[in-house]
């Protein structure tokens, strides 16, 4: 799968979870058969909290997805 | 003896029609009941909503876990629509901080604009539960700094001390900034730079102060896990914990 089509799937599920994916801004690395999608609080005048970030994990293959949460 | 009077008739009725709507039916119940009477079914439970799931205004009624499992469905059926629903798949991610599902290639389980309408509708509806977010650090309502653990509450094999490892790691950073910073200020409440915490800091300032701060915070998290003992039924639990601590310290170090 492309990267697009991992973001935009981790951005569903992470939507799916309650998450406001529009407050976040993403990035995608492939690593051992899994996409990483990594999403932080976009905005430069933003002050998150500590934890306010997550990840999900789409597997390339399979688009089997989990998300962890941040700390 | 004298007899008592015959009732007196009912006051007439004025023969107009019944006006409708929300507003003539508490006029009604007033006019019927009182309004001490109306104003005490209105605060009744049963008029009351009974789950606030991720309420933080303490609403939050006895049916929070029916509500929680209502919301997991509705996640599950939402990234379902993207990608295919196939059986949930909440094992041992959930322990330590994450959520999952198996999607593959099956069986379409809605129409591509009803699928569409009904991720709006999530977008709205869905509200992170506090013990499904992050964990984070807030002021306690005391004086002091406090851990939320988030979905890390029910963390097993020992991740759930790494997590309080990591954020007490955020709390001296904090208190070192902020030594005050959670004096008369409401539970909830975090200081980041903005009045009246005593010391002010630009966003760029306070993003390159947390950068720093979670750097920190996996560092510590990172080496705790790595030391966990890996007993039988523990090893992939700790092995994912390990995984996902490394990949997000990656983010800010």
């Amino acid at each position: 799968m492309s990267k697009r089509e991992a973001i935009r799937l981790a951005s569903e599920f992470g939507r799916g979870r309650g998450r406001d994916t529009r407050r976040y801004e993403a990035s995608a690395e492939l690593a051992g058969g899994e996409w990483q999608v990594h999403f932080r609080p976009r905005g430069k005048d933003t002050k998150p909290e500590p934890g306010d970030f997550f990840t999900v994990y789409v597997d390339d293959a399979s688009g089997k997805v989990r998300m962890a949460e941040g700390k | 003896m004298a007899r008592a009077s015959a009732p007196a008739p009912a006051p007439s009725v004025p023969l107009r029609p019944e006006a409708h709507g929300p507003a003539a039916s508490v006029l009604r119940l007033q006019r019927d009941f009182g309004n001490q009477g109306v104003q005490r079914m209105l605060r009744a439970p049963a008029l009351q909503r009974k789950c606030a799931c991720g309420d933080s205004h303490g609403h939050a009624g006895g049916e929070c876990a029916a509500c929680r499992a209502g919301e997991e469905n509705r996640a599950e059926q939402t990234a379902g629509h993207a990608t295919r629903l196939h059986a949930p798949h909440f094992g041992r991610e959930a322990a330590a901080g994450a959520v999952g599902f198996n999607s593959s290639p099956g069986k379409d389980l809605a129409p591509p604009a009803k699928a569409a309408a009904e991720l709006a509708d999530d977008v709205d509806e869905a509200k992170p539960d506090p013990k499904n977010g992050s964990a984070t650090i807030k002021c306690n309502g005391s004086g002091d700094y406090e851990i939320l653990y988030g979905s890390y509450e029910n963390a097993t094999c020992g991740t759930k001390g790494c997590v309080t490892k990591h954020e007490s790691s955020h709390i001296a950073d904090w208190k070192a900034k902020w030594p005050k910073g959670c004096k008369d200020q409401p539970k909830g409440y975090l200081p980041k730079g903005d009045p009246p915490d005593e010391v002010l800091m630009t966003a760029a300032e306070y993003v390159a102060f947390l950068k720093q701060s979670e750097c920190k915070a996996h560092t510590v998290d990172l080496d705790c896990a790595n030391a966990l003992p890996k007993p039988a039924g523990c090893e992939q639990t700790v092995k994912d914990y390990i995984k996902l601590t490394s990949d997000q310290k990656k983010n800010w170090c």
